[in-house]
């Protein structure tokens, strides 16, 4: 028991370090795909606790999500030079709050599943078809392109008026014959 | 605008899916509770993103500037939509323009509200720029979904470039018959003495050389040489051009063409400029400021064309080269059409000098051993061109471009005098 | 049966996953980017040479053909600033102010070299000449 507790502790620590390891590179890289990865890796890490489980799922599934929205955000900001004023608060209240339902949602389902029956076909046949209806809509949603009303022109760009003095000086005394 | 899901929507759903399967098969529901808020998160923005209606407009604080200086560009950004707009911005401009800050910018903007960005735009070089139109990326508040697309419009920036002020211009061996800065060989009417003759009919009382008619005993007159103006062409030559990362030869050769232009302007002289290269351009002879604006906006177009098209001095229409006009060739001599144009237009009798731009500063020899003595060849083979020009009777002033132009104009003068002497230019 | 339905069943919660996933539109490119300063332009005046150079270095054809009136050329104009004529010459002459190598190649009346798969004239033998003709 000593020994599984040591070797599993040990792989904890490798995957994790590998997921860091994926991370950086998709900051480097500018690329979404190693940093899913990495949320992949660190959360089939909690199958390696015997305990609690269930328990620290709702928790653990929403820091996944805040590790991937800092990530993401790094990566999309990595060219910006200049960062107006509440973009980054606006943008992590935003993604705070999300993370706090969806442990919410994840704590409910948590609940729903500890009064459940042992595995059967017919749970099975509602896990799988609960898959089939939630990615089939987001499935949608995300190749919707629905017809907005175009925004406003907006006014005109303006040039200035043309009172500075040009940089093209007068000739002296010019006469023309 | 055009809408784009953002490349995490693809990952976040992978890996949900991943959970949720894992937890089917294996019958695990913790892999499901984890996946949870990362669907959720997705669902959630996919469902509340909103095409957003932002508009944009830019003003510049002036139109004009030298190269070198900086304009201030103001970006105002406006959301007419519902919800928040995270806006990343990039102004556009020309490649010479160099707009700081140099990347994008990330703002966000409220529902209804208004935004002002402010941007410099440095002239690196002379040019006609332009600076616009906004490239914006718009994100919902959840960075799901993305819009690009261009807004306000594209606004002119001319930088005009920096002249330096010529003392010493090229003497022109023709004049013209009006009034100018120019001491003319012919006699008549004007401060410079040139002779003193005899007197004869319809010679003027306040002509009459007392001095001379006392020692003689007869009637004496002075001769003047009158001051006349000229006509000069500058002949930009945009074959081809030496560029290395900072400039090329191209920046120089138009900054010597305005300082000229003006110089000779200034000196009542007419001037006329073609651009002769892959395309051709030109401007007819004419006096005064309006002129020096024509060409100045001319010199601000000058690019290098890229053209394999032969070009002889019968594609100039004969209204632009007057036949006893100066020719100033501005010309790094790298093109062999050039130097024929400039062999051809010396055997018509025409007065012409070269102001060579160097094209050294801008390239350094290659590393190999080979490559280095094609760049010591390269030399010599430029001094024979030289040599070769000036046994044509066509004086060429070397110039280097971070050296003053007059002394090098001066050593052309020195030449042209005494060509005249040995080959009756 | 049961464990075969419940593998169907995962298998199709799985598709549908995949096909959710596959089916997503592109996302958008990483970065706004403004154009950068036009690129160097080497002239091509100065790259024909450094070609010059390099095959004449393979053939004693292309160095007669090409190499050696440019450098007579070179050799005439500088001499004529001495007030010297390479076309009026003596080889003695030549050969004292130019050197061996280099007179063997500018020298008027220089025929084809008969042996046209002969090496041509290296970049260390051509150096030496240019700096003769530096010095003059």
């Amino acid at each position: 028991m000593a020994t599984d507790a040591h070797a599993a502790s040990a792989l904890a620590w490798a995957a994790t370090a590998l997921a860091v390891l994926l991370v950086a590179v998709g900051a480097l890289a500018r690329s979404a795909a190693p940093v899913h990865v990495a949320v992949a890796l660190l959360g089939a890490l909690l199958l390696l606790r015997h305990d609690l489980r269930l328990l620290l799922a709702p928790a653990y599934g929403g820091g996944l999500l805040v590790i991937e929205e800092l990530a993401t955000r790094s990566i999309e900001l990595a060219g910006v030079r200049m960062l107006g004023r509440g973009v980054m608060g606006a943008r992590a209240a935003a993604a705070g709050a999300t993370a706090a339902l969806g442990a919410c949602a994840g704590a409910l389902a948590a609940l729903a599943v500890t009064g459940a029956p042992e595995r059967s076909l017919a749970l099975t046949a509602v896990g799988a078809a609960a898959i089939v209806v939630a990615f089939g809509a987001i499935g949608r949603l995300g190749r919707r392109t629905r017809a907005e009303p175009p925004a406003p022109a907006g006014p005109p760009s303006v040039h200035p008026q043309r009172a500075a003095a040009l940089p093209v000086e007068e000739l002296p005394n010019e006469r023309v014959v | 605008m055009t809408g784009s899901l953002s490349p995490r929507v693809a990952g976040l759903l992978a890996v949900a899916g991943a959970g949720a399967v894992a937890a089917l098969a294996s019958g695990r529901p913790e892999l499901a509770v984890l996946a949870a808020p990362l669907l959720l998160f997705a669902g959630v923005g996919l469902a509340l993103a909103q095409r957003p209606r932002v508009s944009a407009s830019i003003e510049l604080d002036r139109d004009r500037l030298l190269e070198g200086e900086r304009a201030r560009a103001t970006v105002t950004l406006a959301n007419h939509g519902a919800s928040r707009a995270e806006v990343e911005l990039l102004l556009a401009g020309s490649a010479l323009l160099a707009l700081e800050p140099p990347g994008p910018v990330l703002v966000g903007v409220a529902p209804g509200a208004t935004t002002t960005l402010e941007l410099t735009a440095l002239a690196r070089r002379w040019g006609a720029h332009s600076v616009g139109p906004a490239l914006v990326r718009v994100r919902d508040p959840l960075g799901i979904r993305a819009w690009s697309g261009q807004l306000g419009g594209r606004l002119a920036l001319r930088a005009f470039p920096r002249e330096q002020r010529l003392r010493e211009l090229v003497a022109p061996l023709a004049t013209q018959p009006f009034l100018g800065s120019h001491v003319a060989r012919v006699r008549g009417e004007g401060i410079e003495f040139a002779d003193v003759r005899p007197f004869a009919p319809g010679d003027r009382a306040r002509q009459v050389n007392w001095r001379a008619t006392a020692r003689r005993g007869a009637l004496y007159v002075t001769e003047r040489h009158p001051e006349h103006a000229s006509d000069v062409v500058l002949l930009l030559d945009t074959f081809a051009e030496a560029r290395g990362g900072a400039g090329g030869t191209l920046d120089a050769a138009v900054r010597a063409a305005a300082a000229l232009a003006r110089a000779h302007l200034a000196r009542r002289d007419r001037v006329a400029l073609v651009d002769f290269g892959g395309t051709l351009h030109w401007l007819e002879p004419a006096f005064g400021t309006a002129q020096l604006y024509r060409i100045v906006d001319a010199l601000l177009a000058s690019e290098i064309a890229f053209s394999y098209a032969w070009r002889a001095v019968e594609s100039i229409p004969r209204r632009v080269l007057p036949p006893t006009g100066l020719i100033l060739a501005i010309t790094p001599l790298l093109d062999e059409r050039s130097l024929r144009l400039l062999a051809d237009l010396r055997r018509r009798g025409a007065d012409v000098t070269v102001i060579e731009v160097s094209p050294f500063a801008h390239t350094p020899p290659g590393r190999t051993e080979s490559d280095a003595v094609a760049h010591r060849l390269w030399r010599l083979q430029r001094e024979a061109i030289r040599a070769r020009l000036q046994s044509l009777g066509i004086g060429v002033a070397v110039w280097e471009e971070d050296a003053m132009l007059g002394p090098a104009l001066e050593g052309v003068n020195r030449f042209r005098r005494s060509a005249r002497r040995s080959l009756r230019v | 049966m049961t464990l075969l339905a419940e593998i169907a069943l995962v298998a199709i919660a799985a598709l549908v996953v995949v096909a959710a996933v596959a089916r997503l539109p592109r996302g958008a490119p990483p970065g706004l980017r403004r154009r950068g300063l036009p690129p160097p332009a080497r002239p091509a005046q100065l790259e024909r040479l450094e070609r010059l150079v390099s095959v004449s270095g393979a053939s004693a054809l292309q160095a007669h053909a090409h190499l050696r009136p440019l450098l007579a050329e070179i050799a005439a104009r500088r001499l004529a600033a001495r007030g010297l004529a390479l076309g009026r010459m003596g080889d003695e002459a030549g050969r004292e102010l130019l050197g061996e190598r280099l007179w063997d190649l500018v020298r008027p009346g220089r025929p084809f070299p008969e042996d046209r798969t002969a090496p041509g004239v290296s970049a260390s033998e051509l150096a030496a000449m240019v700096r003769v003709l530096e010095s003059l």
